[in-house]
């Protein structure tokens, strides 16, 4: 069962290149990429940073792929 | 932050901090001695089993030199510059991935108990072929090359995954 991201979307809502998220979260530009890409699924601890970044619930930015 | 560059075979310079730079240089100058040894004993282990090919005749001369390489005092301080070096390079390693992010440590999670699976089957394969005596004491050096090869090749897998 996969994760769905709307980090890609919501990042560019904010204005946001990967490196600037990247540095916020504390994680590389590649991570980011990756997790928008769907090829990487974020740990919860980074979840809930980049809920907290975008100041939004963890289930706007992942949901479990149907 | 490490991030890996051509399907992650190497890694992108620029991205790493002055820190993440100075341990990478110390991790990768570290670790370049044990190799340039273990070239050397591949290079003898060749050269050996060239001779070893030669006319029956010509093999009755006594051992020359090379055989004789191992027992060396200098043969065996490189051995041990090469043992020092594996575990200074593996320490500023380990401090480089304390400054990483999940995927990297995920990463090598991935490639280190991948080679470990790797390298535990061999070595009970090793075991079971030296009960009937087929083959001799184990090479520790080559299975220690093999693990480094093993853990590059798992690592590059998992960067292609996951990054």
């Amino acid at each position: 069962m996969g994760v769905i991201s709307q980090l890609h979307q919501l990042r560019r809502e904010k204005g946001w290149t990967q490196a600037e998220l990247a540095a916020r979260a504390g994680v590389s530009r590649q991570t980011i990429n990756s997790i928008e890409t769907g090829r990487f699924e974020p740990s919860l601890s980074l979840a809930l940073k980049l809920a907290l970044i975008f100041e939004l619930p963890v289930d706007a930015l992942f949901a479990l792929a149907p | 932050m490490y991030e890996s560059t051509h399907r992650g075979a190497w890694f992108n310079w620029s991205a790493l901090d002055a820190a993440e730079k100075r341990l990478m240089k110390m991790a990768l100058g570290a670790f370049a001695v044990p190799w340039l040894v273990g070239l050397a004993e591949i290079a003898v282990a060749g050269y050996k089993f060239g001779r070893s090919l030669r006319p029956a005749e010509r093999a009755a001369v006594g051992p020359e030199a090379i055989d004789l390489m191992g027992n060396s005092p200098l043969f065996q301080a490189m051995v041990l510059i090469a043992i020092v070096c594996t575990i200074l390079g593996a320490m500023a390693w380990r401090q480089l991935g304390a400054r990483q992010d999940e995927l990297f440590r995920r990463v090598q999670s991935h490639a280190l108990g991948r080679a470990g699976l790797c390298l535990l089957g061999a070595t009970a394969f090793w075991w079971l072929l030296s009960l009937p005596g087929w083959v001799g004491a184990m090479p520790v050096g080559l299975f220690l090359y093999v693990d480094m090869l093993l853990v590059s090749f798992f690592s590059m897998q998992a960067w292609q995954r996951w990054g």
